[in-house]
């Protein structure tokens, strides 16, 4: 049975994707565009989505939202664990200037919800924009799970059903390290939208798995928070921050994930994309481009 | 108005007020509010937990209102405010009809009972030990609702709450969608569900049993009241001694001669007044008079003896047997902020409060584990949710203070105790795993990953920094090895203080924020990311217990390094 808002949903998707199409289609023929903003954060955001035709290129009037900030930590905005406030307001902002009907911010922390919510700051940045839930969706039955066809690691997983019934996910991490898969930016942070990740680290190759995500979460917009990047001692922190006053963004994870890379000295050295292993196995898997010469970068 | 009708008003409000609180004592702390307030109003807690712990317990204080209010107005806590005597004529009302249960009015009511218990727990707390966590109804009332009440409700709350789900997504009340009540579940529920349900059932024999045979709250109001100026009174001339008052008394206040009432067993409810046919029974000021029905407790010396005698012997048993607590296996974890164990369970009434209130549900009730002296008593389960950095709420409602109210910087200084790794179970050490999730949930930063030539190869693994280590067991919660954690709190270095602060200048440098301070970061040292890499660049021998061990901080292992 379809849903009225599936039907519609479906009408204007078929109706954006002949106007669309053209430039999504030579984007992805071509070279993949990565939008790199620097400034003051909303500004920043704005600017880097404008360079990627604005928000209404993703973002259909009506449509539902899912936003994948990090807000796993509870730790405050400025020691770099979870995405700047001041972003993800802006993201919200552009959604619904864009038309949005419905815009869900969410995340599943490891440590309690409530506190995380109290301390990222950024439910507060949002309790004003009536469009916009912040939810930390705590229960199995907040998960459907999907089989992942195609993966060799993670044949399975619950996703959270709010991301399933979503027109365009989003996804807004901050620029971090992380101790086991070296930095956690968009792909990695996919994993906060799915229900059993200890499985990921218990019973699979970690960074095989991350990468597999993509087969069944697709973000349609990724825009990476480098304001302040955690350097060290991430994901939970404190560590060291790099001030890097900038924004990421693509429509291509992989791309803007790879291109961070590069932007930070991580653990005080230099690293290409290609050095990560789960951006890797995510590009050889045809989720997205690597290598930085194949990119289109404008810097704004 | 009639009396029992204020009565049952009285009850209901001040259930209310006790349920009501009890529904307050939820993260974050109502500042305004003392939650516990309710709980503090029992003067022979007070009693009690202050000879047992021979020290002043300035938050319980406040009971001696309670002593003063009865000794003016009389033993009206038991038939107006009590949350268990309240809950016990609910039950009586519709489990028990009245008029089917058969008292032989002519029966010796032998209410002695209670001022025997009474006089035990008196003793007992003498000889340190606390035993109201059995009878005290400030113990029993609060942890029937903790145990037995809130995790049921909630269940149920969340049933229908996914009932209505549907309807939520289908009229896009998109905020309601993901609501959901947090659940708690407790160890140990059977213990208080047995003895709640005596104390209903025992009114199929008896109404109010427990309070007219057992209660030792009830014991020590009575003792009081006697002063009160409020009494029952019966016009001499219009009584024709039918008795109709003597069968209304749940608590068989009135004796053989109907005129006279036993001052220490009336609540003033004003069931009499109900029965009375004549309409000759009244209950109002009376003026100062002291009465002279004293309890056999005072007037037979053997009496006496014997309640003294058996509360020092359930004491000894408690403390000196089987039960006495020991913690041999090293996995007893306090809340933050206890007392001395000993000083812990002198205060300790087992009111389920703190376990109530905690954030993670990682505070549970001991069944036997810890003896009988231990019974009850809260203890910080890991694996179930350990203690969360954020939240101090447990020693903000503990009435007896029996947990500490620290502040929360001063709360996130305690070691509860130490994270030790199974190295044979943790599956970073054991099956060259990329896992790091006790280090990623780790508040203190107290996980270091080290790469280390163990017998399956060089691999970066975990070790737990033994001075940031505070024994808080969210690293034991959210460890992915299925059953038991392969880290675990033991009682290591658990730091308990009767008073001061935790915060030590030692610490403070231990758990400096590591921010800016340049650690090198050695790239041959890359853990392995799922591959292991060569055994062992050293030829030499391996260190102490086939450890070899780098020193420089390792990249991690999601790094590709030519």
């Amino acid at each position: 049975m379809i849903s009225r808002r599936r039907f519609l949903g479906a009408g204007a998707a078929a109706v954006s994707s002949t106007v669309v199409a053209p430039s999504l289609l030579s984007a992805q023929t071509a070279k993949p565009v990565v939008a790199v903003a620097k400034g003051a954060a909303a500004d920043a955001v704005r600017k880097a989505v404008d360079a990627l035709g604005g928000m209404g290129a993703f973002v259909q009037k009506g449509a539902r939202v899912v936003i994948k900030p990090n807000m796993g930590f509870p730790n405050p905005p400025e020691w770099a664990t979870t995405t700047n406030p001041e972003v993800v307001k802006i993201v919200v902002d552009l959604c619904i200037e864009a038309g949005a009907r419905r815009v869900i911010v969410m995340d599943h922390p490891l440590r309690d919800a409530e506190i995380c919510k109290a301390r990222t700051g950024i439910a507060d940045m949002l309790k004003d924009v009536k469009q916009a839930i912040v939810a930390f969706p705590d229960d199995p039955k907040f998960y459907d799970e999907v089989s992942v066809p195609g993966a060799q690691e993670l044949k399975k997983t619950a996703v959270a059903k709010e991301v399933l019934k979503a027109d365009v996910l989003i996804c807004v991490p901050v620029a971090k390290s992380h101790s086991a898969t070296g930095v956690s930016l968009s792909i990695k942070g996919l994993m906060g939208l799915v229900w059993n990740r200890q499985v990921f680290h218990e019973q699979m190759e970690l960074n095989r798995a991350i990468a597999e995500q993509l087969y069944v979460i697709k973000p349609k917009l990724t825009i990476i928070d480098a304001m302040n990047a955690l350097i060290t001692n991430g994901p939970s922190g404190p560590g060291k921050v790099e001030k890097l006053g900038t924004i990421v963004a693509s429509a291509d994870p992989v791309a803007a994930d790879s291109y961070t890379v590069g932007l930070a000295r991580w653990y005080n050295r230099e690293f290409k994309g290609s050095q990560v292993k789960h951006l890797k196995i995510a590009n050889e898997l045809g989720f997205g481009e690597i290598d930085i010469e194949k990119m289109d970068v404008r810097i704004i | 108005m009639k009396l029992k009708t204020f009565r049952r008003i009285s009850q209901a409000v001040a259930f209310l007020v006790f349920a009501g609180l009890f529904f307050l004592t939820i993260f974050p702390y109502p500042e305004k509010i003392p939650v516990d307030i309710f709980l503090r109003l029992d003067p022979l807690v007070a009693l009690v937990s202050m000879v047992a712990s021979r020290d002043i317990i300035i938050t319980m204080l406040w009971s001696g209102l309670l002593l003063v209010l009865t000794l003016v107005v009389g033993r009206f806590f038991c038939g107006y405010i009590c949350p268990l005597g309240t809950l016990i004529d609910f039950f009586d009302r519709i489990l028990f009809k009245k008029n089917h249960r058969r008292e032989d009015p002519q029966a010796k009511p032998n209410r002695n009972i209670k001022y025997f218990i009474l006089g035990g727990v008196v003793a007992a707390s003498l000889a340190g030990a606390n035993l109201l966590h059995f009878f005290s109804p400030m113990a029993i009332a609060p942890r029937v609702m903790t145990l037995l009440v809130y995790p049921p409700l909630v269940w149920l709350g969340n049933t229908g709450i996914d009932l209505v789900r549907p309807f939520f997504s289908w009229a896009g009340f998109d905020n309601l969608v993901q609501l959901s009540l947090k659940r708690l579940y407790f160890d140990a529920a059977a213990g208080t569900f047995l003895l709640f349900a005596f104390i209903i059932i025992a009114n199929h024999w008896r109404r109010r049993f427990w309070c007219r045979y057992v209660c030792p709250t009830g014991a020590f109001l009575s003792l009081v009241s006697r002063f009160g100026i409020f009494k029952r009174k019966v016009q001499g001339a219009s009584c024709d001694e039918c008795r109709a008052c003597a069968m209304k008394c749940d608590m068989r206040a009135i004796d053989a001669d109907p005129r006279h009432t036993v001052l220490s067993e009336c609540t003033l409810c004003g069931d009499c007044i109900e029965g009375c046919k004549q309409h000759g029974t009244t209950i109002g000021i009376t003026g100062l008079g002291f009465s002279n029905e004293n309890s056999t407790l005072l007037t037979s010396r053997r009496s006496f003896f014997y309640s003294l005698f058996g509360g020092l012997a359930s004491a000894s048993l408690i403390k000196g047997s089987v039960s006495a607590s020991r913690n041999i296996n090293g996995q007893l974890i306090r809340p933050p902020g206890s007392l001395p164990e000993a000083d812990f369970l002198a205060r300790c009434i087992r009111c389920g409060e703190c376990m109530k209130v905690c954030k993670t549900n990682g505070l549970q009730p001991s069944l036997w584990e810890q003896g009988l002296d231990g019974l009850w008593t809260p203890r910080l389960s890991g694996r179930m949710g350990g203690c969360e950095d954020m939240c101090n709420m447990c020693g903000h409602v503990c009435p007896t203070q029996a947990i500490r109210a620290l502040p929360l910087n001063e709360k996130k200084f305690v070691k509860m105790g130490t994270a030790v790794i199974d190295k044979e179970r943790c599956i970073a050490w054991e099956q060259n795993k990329l896992c790091l999730i006790c280090d990623e949930i780790c508040p203190t930063d107290a996980i270091e990953f080290r790469v280390v030539d163990y017998y399956t190869g060089p691999f970066k693994r975990p070790f737990v920094d033994e001075d940031r280590c505070i024994g808080c067991g969210l690293c034991e919660n959210r460890c992915p090895v299925a059953g038991r954690s392969a880290i675990e709190v033991y009682s290591i270095g658990e730091e308990r203080q009767k008073a001061g602060s935790y915060i030590t200048e030692r610490k403070k440098a231990a758990r400096a924020i590591r921010e800016g301070e340049e650690r090198s970061y050695n790239a041959d040292d890359l853990g392995g990311g799922g591959e292991t890499l060569e055994k062992g660049k050293s030829a030499a021998p391996a260190g102490v217990n086939g450890l070899q061990e780098q020193t420089n901080e390792p990249l991690p292992g999601g790094f590709i390094v030519e």
